[in-house]
């Protein structure tokens, strides 16, 4: 194969008949959709848009990026690809860590899985080979102890890595997710409940860094090294991600980054001072300036970091472990401790117990569940409870409850805990209480609230996988000022703005290189690193090109599935009900926004058009 | 008035929020006031140049001033004030 960066090589594993057979990558599809997230859709697209996301023929594909485990920085990143039994629509959902690189080190960009085990199973995957393997041992446990059992960690140490469901996608819960090691998610969209369905518990993968992929000695190994250096100096040099430490007092040295000083979690208290963060299933829009600040990133890092873990070829360390000393849960060590669950069990909740927060998300990294749906299904949850709904309520802030019901819902236990397990749309529904569920597309809004980061509503509107913050992030712009800084509380100009962000997101995903790259490079840097790796020309337009190219084809999946414009809503909350603090008074615009965004995309009411999909040559 | 601070800001002015009495009526006069109190914060928050450097956000009763007047933008002695150095995140 003339393509760099690739193994040239996919395993298509059907656990019906128990065959595992190998191919090559398709050239073709590979300079189309570049790897991992874009490629992982055509997959898809070529196994069937109308296929029912709960049988057997529904595909659950694991691929990895041209970069994936190369020197590149921050190129540890796995994209699970299949169609969402939580949305119906195609998804695609990420997790950093070292799984990545190894399974590209083991020989593979994608392991393909169809059809269903009559028994459990797992996968073990070593040197160019995938082998079916009995899980009847492990089936049944949660995330922490297979992991355990393999003999892996949640770092670097050995050359096992585990990517593993918990008991809640053995048990059909709909949001449930995949982790690696032991804290590392791909958690939205349902990923682990697809492998549930198939009775697959894990992938274990084999490999060391001698299978990583490596430019050829001469020019093209220093020109590889001159566009990695340039990437990780804008990276090193950023504000926002340059790496942090400390002095000998343990204070922060001078140019540490906020976001590597701090994690994810550095936005709580920004988002909130400007009126963003929803709170109380988003009743309301702010909580207070405490009640934010208790669960902050900066209050975890000063009170309860241990750790500040990393993932392969990042200097940027984001991930903070903490340990929780006092109280029911003292003892407990985790990381992920990250802005969306301390949003969505925190505020959104009214909920402001640190421990209560690490708690529950230590719980979704076992059991195996999106943190981000769990928050909002348990507020949902309090709102019917408020709302004299149900008749086993929940008060707002009951953190011992919170425990209780995440518990529930994993083991399918009780029956509230049965129909939470479904989600927080499908429980809404079942109330006969849809308008208290903040979802679109069926999945549960993330920590942005549409009515003070107007951009963000659109952007969870027209997201091809159901609410998302991470399709196309305007937080940059209207937040930081990336590339420009725009109003938040101005919707226009931002169906233009955000397409920008879903086609510059959609090709970073399918190098596959963390999100977080973009808040110090842009096109410029990936155009050089694809180039190459690759080997083929790139220009900064054809990276937007290819971007565009994908999102395209991801909505071209949806609306084969039965998908159009009338999907790309938000929760009538945000469009009718005003805004508090200092957004106050205002809603989301979407419908005007929408229209300007359906022009910038050229679609007819949310639909991709034959002459749209010639020019992106999606077809021929 | 109560100024609040965060992330690598706090330890420059030794704690989460700084008390200012009798507060400048503008958000120039207020960081002036603030640059001579705290070493090390005016570089923080200004370039070589005197602008406030890119990312950095101050925020007036929860409105960026970057969307107001700028550094001219009015305060009110009951107005709250944050400032933020440049942050990013959200995973
Ligand atoms: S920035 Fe954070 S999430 Fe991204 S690769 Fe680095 S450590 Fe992992």
């Amino acid at each position: 194969m003339a393509l760099g960066g690739f193994a040239n090589r996919v395993a298509r594993i059907n656990l019906t008949d128990r065959s595992v057979s190998y191919e090559g990558i398709n050239e073709d599809d590979a300079r189309k959709y570049i790897g991992a997230r874009g490629l992982g859709v055509k997959y898809l697209l070529d196994n069937g848009p109308e296929t029912d996301p709960t049988s057997p023929d529904n595909m659950l594909a694991l691929v990895n990026g041209p970069m994936t485990g190369t020197e590149v920085t921050m190129s540890g990143r796995l994209a699970f690809v299949t169609k969402s039994p939580l949305t119906g629509t195609v998804t695609d959902s990420h997790m950093g860590g070292w799984s990545a690189a190894r399974l590209r080190w083991a020989g593979f960009d994608a392991l393909l899985i169809t059809g269903k085990a009559d028994s459990p199973v797992y996968l073990e995957v070593e040197d160019g080979a995938v082998e079916i393997k009995d899980a009847s041992d492990i089936w049944g446990k949660g995330i922490h102890d297979t992991v355990a059992h393999f003999g892996s960690d949640s770092g670097n140490k050995t050359d096992v890595s585990v990517m593993s469901i918990g008991q809640a996608g053995e048990n059909g819960v709909l949001f449930a997710s995949f982790l690696n090691e032991d804290d590392r998610a791909a958690g939205r969209g349902g990923t682990g409940a697809v492998a549930g369905m198939k009775n697959l518990k894990c992938v274990v993968v084999r490999g060391t860094r001698d299978g990583r992929w490596r430019p050829e000695q001469g020019e093209a190994r220093q020109k590889f090294r001159e566009a990695q250096g340039a990437h990780l100096k804008l990276i090193m040099e950023s504000p926002v991600t340059a790496p942090s430490s400390v002095n000998d007092d343990g204070t922060l040295k001078d140019g540490s980054g906020a976001l590597s000083a701090f994690g994810t979690n550095v936005l709580m208290n920004a988002v909130n001072s400007i009126g963003g963060l929803g709170t109380k299933n988003s009743q309301l829009t702010q909580t207070t300036p405490e009640a934010a600040d208790a669960v902050s990133g900066e209050t975890m890092r000063n009170e309860y970091l241990t750790a500040e873990p990393t993932c392969h070829a990042c200097p940027v360390a984001c991930k903070k472990e903490v340990e929780i000393t006092e109280g029911p849960h003292a003892g407990l060590k985790m990381e992920s401790f990250e802005y969306e669950p301390a949003w969505s069990l925190g505020a959104n909740c009214g909920n402001d117990d640190p421990a209560v927060i690490a708690k529950v998300i230590d719980q979704c990294n076992d059991y195996g569940m999106d943190a981000i749906e769990i928050g909002n299904v348990i507020s949902m949850y309090m709102e019917a409870s408020e709302r004299g709904y149900v008749d086993t309520p929940l008060d707002w802030g009951d953190g011992a409850g919170m425990v209780r019901v995440t518990e529930e819902m994993a083991m399918g236990s009780s029956s509230i805990g049965q129909t939470l397990g479904q989600g927080t749309a499908k429980a809404a529904a079942a109330w006969g209480h849809s308008e208290i569920s903040m979802t679109v597309k069926g999945q549960a809004v993330p920590a942005y609230d549409p009515r003070g980061i107007k951009g963000e509503g659109l952007g969870y509107a027209t997201s091809n996988r159901g609410a998302c913050h991470l399709r196309g992030y305007t937080p940059a712009s209207e937040l930081l000022g990336i590339p420009v800084k725009t109003d938040p509380l101005d919707w226009d100009g931002k169906g233009p703005l955000l397409k920008i962000f879903q086609d510059l997101h959609a090709f970073s995903d399918s190098l596959d290189l963390c999100k977080f790259s973009a808040f110090a490079v842009g096109a410029p840097e990936y155009a050089a690193l694809y180039e190459n790796v690759v080997g083929l020309p790139m220009s900064e337009e054809d990276v937007m090109v290819a971007g565009e190219r994908i999102y395209n084809l991801e909505r071209h999946f949806n609306n084969l599935a039965g998908f159009d414009g009338s999907d790309d809503s938000l929760p009538e909350r945000f469009l009718t009900e005003p805004a508090s603090g200092p957004a106050e008074g205002h809603i989301c615009e979407l419908d005007q926004m929408k229209e300007q965004y359906y022009e910038a995309r050229g679609w007819d009411d949310g639909v991709v058009g034959e002459a749209k999909l010639r020019e992106l040559e999606i077809i021929s | 008035m109560q100024i609040r601070f965060y992330a690598t800001l706090r330890p420059l002015v030794g704690g989460r929020s700084v008390d200012l009495s009798d507060p400048p009526d503008t958000v120039s006069g207020i960081l002036e006031r603030l640059a001579c109190e705290y070493e090390g914060l005016h570089d923080q928050l200004f370039d070589e140049d005197g602008t406030v450097r890119r990312f950095v956000a101050i925020m007036v009763d929860g409105r960026d001033i970057r969307h107001i007047d700028g550094l001219q933008s009015r305060v009110s002695p009951d107005s709250e004030l944050d400032i933020f150095p440049p942050v990013a995140g959200g995973i």
